[in-house]
């Protein structure tokens, strides 16, 4: 197995001592000092027993206690900010506490659709497939502040679901249009690193070959485009609009920065899951370095999918399904849940751990200008609830941290909408436009 | 007017008030006329999925390309079945990689032989995009030549930009003459290309582009039928079709408890080959609905019939009979697919019968349902164990159309053994279809089942109608009802012939029409 420590060596790259970021973004060039917001979304699946999961609140919003599972993220108690119910009675789940997804509709339902979570919006069927039905919050930054960078948004997972579903769905360009989560390390890095290696030569022949291409597409798009009906073309200029954000990427600068190794971890069997730690390690780093080399600002981590059937045999020692747990509240599988679920904040501790060792341009950290989503697409996963969701918030970028705000009856479109408002996108509703209210108040 | 077309959400709830007890579809009447000219819906504007990319790839330059269109994003999945649809720009850049990985692998010499490069051009553009390359595309090709720097690099470059081409990507369907919301003749290169994509699930050949170019394909198109169903590549659609309509990398995957120790990756890769087998002897053989459905024919190498109580020294496949099985639902791939970890499953064998061959969905159970199940134990038949499950009428509604048909399995456990006793309890296989028009009745075991179903014209117009799916890549509508019932009758009159089946759904009014979309 490979470790976090050993992976930046792997990677060739110089340890946690990252590069202060070095070819400002266009944008940027005119004020220096201020350091761009970035957003990412963190998610894992299949809900949490309560009693393990929400701190234990104190005095003050200050004065709280991490529960079990959330313990591994102690060492950035100062950069969280854990969302939560201000009483709940475990014997009444559907009690709208806390955060509550509304749009999730009452029957017929699996509970598990993944396209209602940063949409906001319920379901939608297009031409008989399942999706979500407006863009993800993730996306209305992207479409606000993505042209400053060579990629608008990363879509980042670990082990995402091979089987079509809606379960593995979570990131929306617009009403039904998915995008999918790279779940491969070694994609990501040709993707975002590739361009870099290489001799001026060899880079310069390359690019030739692919404008070629891009070139030639864009004539057939175009002449193809005269023949299709009328009522076609909208389908087609979805990948012309594709094809020119892939092309953009091709003359966009590549601000000089480490480029690290390409990752080299062996697929699994599709039911062989102990791959997952080193997954989730290489992207946290090619994260980490895509935001020094200032390649994005948006992303989205995706672990597993909604309804994952990982196994932890690493952790728990049985060859148990995550999802079947999940539907088990016998004390044995709440403590293997619990288990699975502090290994998951251990792994966004350690992806914290990774922006705050990157210099920011104003002489803060990455991390003190990061907006850090963790979403889970599920409260209890036994009843399948959507009333007092597992949300954690963390970093910075505004968020007033270092707090447990409990909620009444908050809607999850208002929390969406706040986050949105504070990378700075003004809008005044997010999904369905019924269930928001305003900005979720207390973030900031 | 016709038969009523069934509803194929079956409204559990609305059973509630009926005084008989009896839950039934909803049949939903149809005011469509099938002797005012041809109807159909509209099919959107798709891409090859992963396998007819790989097939056509293949074709084209005479490879394997099965692995890399694994690095494809997987398809969307519209009525069950695979289709090319959604895009970002990951799809984008999967498709461009794609195609720079099959250039590079190309054997360029063999395939450009003597032709100028011009020519190699031409020949190419013609095959990947099913029809004669303007000269406008052909200059633009040359000017992606001149950029190579060698005549190899240069050939590559040719290849990679005619498979990322959106002519070689898109199931190209339009109708130039025609209003949208019209239905019109599909033009003769597109019905060849939905013709050898259905039916090959790859590139037409020269014979069927020649008639399209001839424009005569219309007229010829059952003839062409027939000869695709005869040509060995027929067998890929056999194999595609019921790999989505089964279920069947579900099988080759499949993972089971403690309960079942001998059951491990060597088994679950046989099984799928074992069903896989039978299909294609079905096919061989009589080719007939009623032979997929009864046939007691079982494939069983050494390691699966010392498993399955069906002993065989042969290393490799060897068919074999068992009466306690018959067709498809008694296959012991299919059995262990729709099998729980530690026990059978008689919920999924039910909604699998419910679901693919009567073609009719539930609803999934509601939200706030506890739905964990009492694990197997000593004097606890799994019948008893589920019925607990399910007592409480909001779950009856709906599961005395699914259980009633599993509970018929009980013969068979959870990896699809024969067994007498569960648990020390004799098994009880008495079941019941309901709901289900001529496919309803009690019935006392599997092999009673599959002949009740064989006889059954719902399961034959299901069968037609999954078919149909997998044909059009789409959920069928309303509007094609009328070709439904031309198939379904066709069907029936060749008594339930599978290759006819195929062969009427080709030359239907839905398959040589569309209705053009709007915008």
């Amino acid at each position: 197995m490979l470790h976090r420590r050993n992976f930046f060596r792997t990677l060739g790259t110089a340890a946690l001592a990252l590069p202060a970021l070095s070819g400002l973004p266009r944008s940027l060039s005119a004020q220096p000092m201020t350091a761009p917001k970035r957003l990412v979304i963190w998610f894992t699946p299949n809900g949490v027993p309560f009693d393990r999961w929400f701190p234990t609140a104190g005095a003050t919003e200050r004065d709280f206690t991490l529960s079990e599972m959330l313990s591994p993220l102690e060492r950035h108690r100062e950069r969280l900010l854990v969302l939560g119910a201000r009483e709940w009675d475990p014997r009444y789940v559907r009690n709208e506490r806390g955060i509550s997804i509304k749009c999730v509709p009452d029957t017929p339902s699996g509970g598990h659709q993944l396209g209602m979570l940063l949409t906001g919006a319920p379901m939608a069927t297009y031409d008989g497939v399942e999706l979500g039905s407006a863009p993800s919050i993730d996306q209305l930054v992207a479409r606000a502040i993505g042209d400053q960078t060579r990629f608008p948004s990363l879509e980042l997972g670990a082990r995402v679901g091979g089987n079509e579903g809606q379960g593995k769905r979570l990131v929306y360009r617009d009403a039904g249009q998915w995008i999918p989560a790279v779940d491969r390390p070694e994609q990501v890095w040709d993707r975002v690193f590739a361009s870099l290696v290489g001799s001026p030569d060899e880079r310069e022949r390359d690019l030739a070959r692919r404008r070629g291409v891009v070139d030639f597409l864009h004539g057939r798009y175009a002449s193809l485009r005269t023949r299709l009906d009328v009522g076609d073309r909208a389908t087609l200029d979805a990948h012309v609009t594709a094809l020119r954000e892939v092309e953009g990427r091709l003359t966009a600068p590549l601000n000089a920065c480490e480029v690290p190794g390409r990752p080299d971890i062996a697929p699994r069997r599709w039911d062989d899951y102990t791959d997952l730690p080193d997954l989730i390690e290489a992207q946290c780093d090619l994260l980490a370095l895509a935001f020094a080399c200032d390649q994005t600002r948006v992303a989205t981590v995706q672990i597993t999918e909604a309804a994952s059937n990982a196994r932890y045999p690493f952790l728990t020692g049985t060859e148990e399904w995550h999802h079947a747990l999940s539907h088990d509240n016998s004390p044995e599988s709440v403590d293997k849940l619990a288990q699975i679920g502090a290994w998951h904040a251990e792994r966004l501790s350690g992806f914290l751990d990774r922006l705050a060792a990157i210099p920011d341009v104003d002489g803060r950290t990455v991390l003190d200008n990061t907006i850090v989503f963790w979403a889970n697409e599920m409260a209890d996963g036994v009843y399948h609830t959507h009333q007092n969701m597992p949300f954690v918030l963390a970093g910075g970028g505004g968020l007033r941290t270092g707090r447990y705000l409990q909620l009444e009856d908050a809607s999850h479109n208002d929390l969406l909408l706040a986050l949105v408002n504070l990378m700075g996108v003004d809008v005044d509703y997010v999904g369905a436009p019924e269930y928001c209210t305003g900005p979720l108040g207390g973030l900031t | 007017m016709r038969a009523p077309l069934l509803l194929f959400l079956v409204a559990c709830s609305a059973s509630i008030d009926d005084p008989t007890g009896t839950p039934s579809p909803e049949p939903t009447p149809r005011e469509l006329a099938c002797d005012e000219g041809p109807t159909t819906a509209s099919t959107p504007l798709t891409r090859l999925n992963r396998t007819q990319w790989s097939e056509a790839v293949a074709a084209l330059l005479d490879l394997d390309a099965n692995e890399v269109a694994a690095t494809l994003v997987d398809d969307a999945r519209a009525g069950g079945f695979d289709v090319g649809r959604g895009v970002s720009a990951v799809h984008l850049e999967r498709y461009l990689d794609a195609a720079a990985s099959i250039a590079a692998l190309a054997d360029v010499a063999r395939l450009v032989g003597d032709d100028t490069p011009i020519d190699f051009a031409r020949r190419l553009a013609r095959r990947a995009w099913r029809r004669t390359p303007t000269p406008e595309e052909l200059d633009a090709l040359a000017t992606l030549h001149a950029l190579g720097d060698t005549p190899d690099a240069s050939a590559r470059l040719v290849i990679e930009a005619v498979v990322a081409s959106p002519d070689f990507l898109f199931h190209v369907e339009a109708s130039a003459d025609a209003a949208p919301g019209d239905v019109a003749r599909l033009d003769d290169h597109a019905l060849a290309s939905r013709l050898a994509f259905f039916l090959w699930r790859s590139l037409p050949d020269d014979t069927l582009l020649a008639d399209a170019e001839a424009g005569v394909l219309h007229d010829t198109l059952e003839s062409h039928a027939h000869r695709l169903v005869a040509d060995p590549r027929f067998e890929r659609a056999v194999r595609d079709f019921h790999r989505q309509w089964l279920g069947l990398e579900a099988i080759e995957n499949l993972v089971k408890g403690e309960t079942y120790a001998d059951f491990d990756a060597s088994v679950a890769r046989d099984l799928r080959a074992s069903l896989e087998a039978f299909v294609a002897h079905v096919y061989a053989n009589d080719a007939t609905l009623d032979a997929l459905l009864t046939d007691d024919t079982v494939f069983v190498n050494a390691r699966l019939g010392a498993l399955y109580g069906l002993p065989t020294e042969s290393a490799t496949l060897v068919a074999t009979r068992d009466p306690n099985r018959r067709g498809l639902l008694g296959q012991p791939g299919l059995l262990a697919r729709l099998g729980k970890p530690d026990q059978s499953d008689p919920i999924h064998r039910g909604l699998f019968v419910r679901e693919r061959l009567l073609c009719q969905t539930l609803p999934m159970p509601p939200n706030d349902v506890d739905l964990t199940i009492r694990p197997p134990e000593p004097g606890a038949s799994t019948r008893d164990r589920f019925a607990e499950h399910t007592a409480s009428e909001a779950c009856a509604v709906c599961h005395r159309l699914i259980d009633p048909i599993g509970f018929g399995f009980e013969s068979f456990d959870g990896i699809g053994r024969f067994r007498t006793t569960d648990e020390g309890v004799a098994v009880d296989t008495t079941g019941e279809v309901l709901g289900a028009e001529d496919a309803s009745g009690t019935f006392d075991g599997q092999p009673e089942l599959a002949e009740q179903l064989a006889r059954s014209e719902t399961v034959r117009r299901c069968v037609a109608t999954q078919w149909m799916r997998f044909a059009l890549g789409r959920e069928e509508s309303a509007a094609d009802a009328c070709s439904i019932d031309d198939v379904d009758a066709r069907f029936a009159a060749a008594g339930g012939d599978l290759r006819e089946l195929v062969i009427a759904i080709a030359t239907s009014d839905a398959f040589r029409h569309r209705r053009v979309p709007t915008p």
